[in-house]
C-alpha cells in the first residue's frame, strides 16, 4: 500500500478497543484485530489523515523519560519501527490492551489504528483512536475483527478522533518527540480525555518552548499581582524575583515553579489563574531575564535592608530618584499607604 | 465541496477565538520587534469568510485542492512584518524563530525569470499551545502564516491585491507588459536600495578606519 503523499505502508493495524473500565485485562487472543494488506474505503480515509497527520496534530509532545526510558517510546522504536511483522503485531496488541484498559465509562467503543509509513529514510508512526459502534460479539472468528465493522466506522468520515504521530529517521535517539490531537464533539470535556490520551496512554506530555512558557507564566503572575493578590501575596511574589535567577537553563513547569517558590495557599491560588492543565504541567526552560521583564515588577534592595518594588511601567511616575553627593540614592515614592489606616502623600526612603 | 452556508457557520463559531489568537500574535510580534529600527509595520489579519470560501473552492485538476478547508487552508490567520531592506528579512526571521516553532517555510519567487509575480518569505508556525487554554474546537487552526516582506514587496502585493486580479487570469500582451514593468520596478527598487545601503555602510567603515 502507498499513501497519496508517497509513504509506503508496510503495516496497517486496526483493532477494537472496548472500554474495560479498569476491569481485569483481557488475554492477547481476545483482542480483535485486522491487518490491512490492500486498500479499501476505510484505509483510504485513514491514509488521508495519516498524510496530513502533522497538520492535524496541534499539540507537540515529548515522551516522559524515566532514566532515559519510556515504555511507549520503546514499543514504537523497537517494535513498530525496527521490528518484523510479528513483533509489530505483538506491540500493537499490547497497545490495544493498554488503551482498552485505560478507557472508562466516559469512553465508548472504539477502534485503534496503528500505521507505519516509510518514505526514503523517514519513518512515520501514526496512532489514532476513532469512536465506533463495535459489537463485541462481531462476526469475525477468534481474534479477527470483522471488516464490515471497520468499513462502517469510517463510512461517514468521522472528524472526531484522537491521534498521535511520530516521525523520524531511525536512530537510538529518535522518535522522542511527536505531535498529538484530541478532536472531540464536546470541547468542555476535553481536559480529562486529553489527559487520558496524551499522559496516560502515550505516556507523553505536551511541549512548550522557552519563550511561550516564560511569557505565559510571567503574564499570568503579573495579572494575578495586579488584580487578585492580597498585599501579603504581592510581597511573597515580589520576594521571589532575586531567587528566580537560580532557575537559569533549568527545566521547570508552571506547577513546579509555584510549588518551589510559593506557600501552599498562594500556590493553589496562582495555579487557578494559570488555567489549562496541559500548560501548567508542561516543562519548559525558563528564560530568567524575560521572566523578570515580563513580570513587570522592578525591585530595588537597598543596603539598609529596605526593599522597594513597583510596577515597571509606572516606576518613573511614582518613584523619583536622586543621587546624593555621598553616593547614597534617595527614592521618593508617591502614593497612599494601603495596609495602614493612614494616608501620606510622600514616603521618603534612603 | 463545502457549501458557503456551512463554511460560514463554522467560521463564525471560531471567529471570536481566532481574533483572540490573532491579537496575541500581534502583541508578541510588536513586543519582540519593538527595538528593530528597520521594521516598518506589523499586520495580523484574519482571512475573510469570502476569501476563505473562494480558496476552499479551488481545484487541483478535477479534485478539490483543499478537501478539508479548516485543516488544509493554513493562512486563516496571516501575519506580515514589513521591513526596510532585503537583508532585514533574514534578521527578523532569526528573531521570530525564538518565539514560535516553525513548521515549514517557503521563499516565493516567480517560477521563470521572464515572469512577474509576488516575491516573499513565507513561514508557517505552530500556534503556541498556551494560546488555546482548554479550547478543543475541531475547526481551530494549528498554524498561522507569517510573511516577511520589504516595503516594495508589500507595496506590490497590496496594490495588486487591490486590483482584485487573480494570478491565473489571462491577460492581454499590453497588460502583461505593464505587470512585468511594475513587478520589475519593485524588484529593482529593493536591489538598488540594498546596494546603496551597503555602499554607505562600507564607506562609513572605511572613513572610520582611515581616521584611526
Amino acid at each position: 500500500m502507498k499513501t497519496k503523499s508517497g509513504f509506503e505502508v508496510p503495516f496497517f493495524f486496526v483493532s477494537s478497543v472496548p472500554p474495560l473500565k479498569g476491569e481485569e485485562e483481557i488475554p492477547d487472543d481476545q483482542i480483535k484485530y485486522h491487518i490491512y494488506k490492500s486498500s479499501s474505503r476505510a484505509t483510504d480515509y485513514i491514509s488521508d489523515i495519516f498524510d496530513h497527520a502533522k497538520e492535524e496534530c496541534r499539540i507537540k509532545i515529548d515522551f516522559i523519560s524515566l532514566n532515559g526510558n519510556n515504555g511507549i517510546h520503546d514499543i514504537i522504536y523497537n517494535s513498530i519501527v525496527s521490528g518484523d511483522e510479528d513483533s509489530r503485531v505483538k506491540a500493537s496488541i499490547y497497545l490495544s490492551k493498554k488503551l482498552s484498559y485505560l478507557s472508562d465509562e466516559r469512553n465508548k467503543d472504539a477502534l485503534l489504528i496503528i500505521m507505519l509509513g516509510i518514505k526514503n529514510d523517514t519513518y512515520r508512526v501514526f496512532l489514532a483512536r476513532f469512536p465506533a459502534s463495535i459489537v463485541l460479539a462481531n462476526k469475525g472468528g477468534e481474534n479477527s475483527l470483522d471488516l464490515e465493522v471497520i468499513e462502517k466506522a469510517f463510512a461517514s468520515g468521522s472528524k472526531y478522533f484522537k491521534a498521535a504521530v511520530f516521525e523520524d529517521v531511525p536512530s537510538v535517539r529518535g522518535f522522542w518527540r511527536g505531535q498529538a490531537i484530541d478532536k472531540q464533539v464536546n470541547g468542555s470535556t476535553s481536559k480529562n480525555l486529553s489527559v487520558y490520551w496524551i499522559y496516560r496512554f502515550l505516556e507523553a506530555q505536551p511541549s512548550i518552548n522557552s519563550y511561550q512558557g516564560t511569557e505565559h507564566l510571567a503574564t499570568k503572575l503579573r495579572n494575578f499581582v495586579r488584580f487578585e493578590a492580597t498585599l501579603e501575596q504581592q510581597n511573597q511574589i515580589v520576594s521571589i524575583i532575586p531567587s528566580v535567577r537560580v532557575l537559569k537553563d533549568e527545566m521547570t513547569s508552571m506547577n513546579s515553579f509555584c510549588d518551589r517558590f510559593f506557600s501552599k495557599d498562594l500556590s493553589e491560588k496562582v495555579r487557578i489563574s494559570l488555567g489549562d492543565e496541559y500548560n501548567t504541567n508542561t516543562p519548559f526552560t525558563i528564560d530568567v531575564e524575560k521572566f523578570i521583564s515580563d513580570l513587570g515588577i522592578t525591585v530595588y534592595h537597598l543596603d539598609n535592608g529596605v526593599t522597594l518594588s513597583a510596577p515597571t511601567e509606572d516606576f518613573n511616575t511614582y518613584v523619583e530618584v536622586e543621587v546624593e553627593l555621598n553616593g547614597n540614592v534617595k527614592y521618593i515614592v508617591t502614593g497612599q499607604v494601603k495596609d495602614l489606616q493612614i494616608q501620606k502623600q510622600k514616603v521618603k526612603m534612603k | 465541496m463545502i457549501k458557503f452556508e456551512e463554511l460560514s457557520k463554522r467560521y463564525s463559531a471560531i471567529c471570536k477565538k481566532l481574533n483572540i489568537i490573532a491579537n496575541k500574535i500581534k502583541n508578541q510580534l510588536v513586543n519582540e520587534l519593538n527595538d528593530e529600527k528597520h521594521v516598518d509595520t506589523i499586520y495580523v489579519r484574519l482571512k475573510s469568510v469570502k476569501s476563505f470560501y473562494d480558496k476552499s473552492q479551488e481545484l487541483d485538476g478535477d479534485r478539490p485542492k483543499y478537501p478539508y478547508p479548516f485543516r488544509d487552508i493554513q493562512d486563516i490567520i496571516g501575519a506580515r512584518v514589513v521591513v526596510f531592506y532585503t537583508d532585514d528579512v533574514e534578521i527578523i526571521s532569526e528573531r521570530i524563530k525564538k518565539i514560535y516553532d516553525e513548521y515549514d517555510k517557503e521563499i516565493k519567487t516567480p517560477e521563470k525569470e521572464s515572469e512577474f509575480g509576488y516575491e516573499g518569505y513565507h513561514i508557517l508556525y505552530y500556534i503556541p499551545q498556551t494560546f488555546f487554554e482548554n479550547d478543543n474546537i475541531v475547526d481551530l487552526p494549528n498554524f498561522f502564516e507569517l510573511q516577511i516582506s520589504t516595503l516594495y514587496q508589500h507595496a506590490w502585493a497590496q496594490s495588486i491585491h487591490g486590483l482584485e486580479y487573480k494570478p491565473k487570469e489571462i491577460l492581454d500582451k499590453e497588460m502583461r507588459k505593464k505587470f512585468y514593468y511594475l513587478s520589475a520596478l519593485s524588484w529593482g527598487a529593493d536591489k538598488t536600495l540594498e546596494e546603496i545601503r551597503r555602499n554607505i555602510k562600507s564607506e562609513k567603515i572605511e572613513k572610520l578606519i582611515s581616521k584611526n
